[in-house]
């Protein structure tokens, strides 16, 4: 069961990452990076690393959105992420 | 072979390293190479935590101080811990180099950066 | 601007796929001798140190124990390594005004609800904080969940106004960690030596572990002052 689980959550995060390198518009990046920063999360937890889950989740998920969105705001004025 | 998730996981984690390389490498504009960056460290988080022998160990918080066996190897956990908070502060370092960088010459595309060509 | 660049280059050659599969077969047969499924379980590092973590340190949570007792002082140069960051975020960003107000007004929403849920994210961070070496969590998450609450405020149009306080705040505590660690040189015999005794008739209470809790409180403090000033970086706006 957890094994079936899993393999879902993996299956999502690898879609979320091919769509978070191949799509154009930047905030559509940004955000699928942040799911494959809480699948990872969940996967972290299956495996019994709960602090690591609560440090990815944490730091690794909501701080480096955060961080890149204020990023995209400062950069957005002239030029939008039409480079692939 | 049994399918289970000790034996799928390092296989997972080398596609998400090799596709965060992947985009470092193939990718123009610059926060998409971050974010390429960022995909690839938590591959290579992921196969740190998949080395501990989850399957048939217990979360390492010990309930009794004299029983030691049956849990996973916290040492994997500890280090990873460390490398998701330096990889963090890697990722902003690098943003805000991004953003000034933008500030001065309005472009984030890296075929376009001439100032170290002559 | 693409059509310059000429066509897209997606996947590039076969050649590339071939080096990735070579190296995944490498890997692969590597990954055993990493891993160490083969190598006899009592001689791994981790066993001896659930052995040892208990009876040195006194922490239940042996991922608390490695971090903050076996390996004090990398955690001591990672804290800094955080300070260098947020160092160079202020010389990189840090020339532009801030900005009292925003330039968009903040969500109403955002606005309304920060003071009801700005105690819940005191608490959370607090308490994960200060019971990091009996649960799960530790200073790293609790002070990041503790400086959530001042990244709300940012969010909904507050700004940090005595930003001398926050760096005091900061280096304080940055050094108070190297002065515990120094007097255990003195007192308990070692660097990061244990000042407080451990209790190990009290195993798994608040107070057993000795400076752990000490530490890990300082490591909060110093890890939400880092992000609050990082985040507050990134907000500022260059001078047109």
């Amino acid at each position: 069961m957890i094994t079936v689980f899993g393999i879902l959550l993996m299956a999502m995060i690898a879609i979320s990452a091919v769509k978070a390198i191949t799509t154009t518009k930047l905030i559509d990046s940004v955000l699928f990076f942040s799911f494959v920063g809480i699948g990872a999360t969940i996967l972290f937890a299956l495996m019994k690393a709960p602090d690591v889950a609560l440090t990815e989740a944490a730091v690794g998920t909501g701080l480096v959105t955060l961080v890149f969105l204020s990023t995209l705001r400062r950069t957005s004025e002239q030029e939008h992420g039409d480079e692939q | 072979m049994n399918l289970s998730l000790e034996t799928v996981l390092p296989a997972f984690s080398l596609m998400l390293i090799l596709l965060g390389l992947w985009g470092v490498a193939t990718r123009k504009n610059l926060i998409k190479i971050f974010i390429s960056l960022s995909i690839a460290e938590t591959g290579v988080n992921l196969l740190y935590i998949s080395m501990t022998g989850f399957v048939h160990g217990k979360v390492p918080i010990l309930a009794d101080p004299t029983v030691t066996s049956g849990y996973v190897d916290p040492l994997p956990h500890a280090m990873i811990l460390t490398s998701i908070v330096i990889g963090t502060a890697v990722t902003a370092l690098g943003l805000a180099l991004t953003a000034r960088y933008h500030e001065r010459t309005g472009t984030l595309n890296v075929t376009k950066m001439k100032e170290l060509k002559n | 601007m693409s059509s310059k660049l000429g066509k897209k280059r997606l996947f590039i050659s076969p050649m590339h796929l071939l080096w990735a599969i070579v190296f995944g077969g490498l890997f692969f047969a590597i990954l055993p001798a990493i891993s160490g499924h083969e190598s006899i379980r009592s001689e791994r590092v981790g066993e001896s140190l659930l052995v040892q973590a208990p009876a040195q340190s006194g922490a239940p949570n042996a991922v608390t124990a490695v971090v903050v007792w076996f390996r004090g002082l990398d955690t001591l140069g990672e804290v800094s390594v955080l300070f260098l960051v947020a160092a160079a975020l202020g010389m990189i960003l840090g020339r532009g005004k801030n900005s009292t107000e925003p330039e968009s007004k903040p969500n109403e929403i955002v606005a309304h609800a920060k003071t009801l849920v700005l105690p819940h994210f005191m608490l959370t961070g607090l308490y994960i904080t200060i019971h990091g070496h009996l649960t799960p969590g530790g200073g790293f998450q609790g002070g990041v969940m503790a400086a959530g609450m001042a990244l709300l405020l940012i969010l909904a149009g507050d700004r940090v106004k005595h930003l001398h306080a926050l760096h005091f705040l900061e280096g304080l505590v940055g050094s108070l960690y190297a002065l515990v660690a120094i007097s255990g040189i003195w007192f308990a015999g070692s660097f990061l030596g244990n000042l407080i005794p451990i209790k190990t008739e009290a195993f798994g209470t608040l107070f057993s572990a000795g400076i752990i809790p000490v530490l890990y409180i300082f490591i909060g403090i110093k890890v939400g002052t880092e992000i609050i000033s990082i985040y507050d970086n990134f907000q500022r706006r260059e001078e047109a």
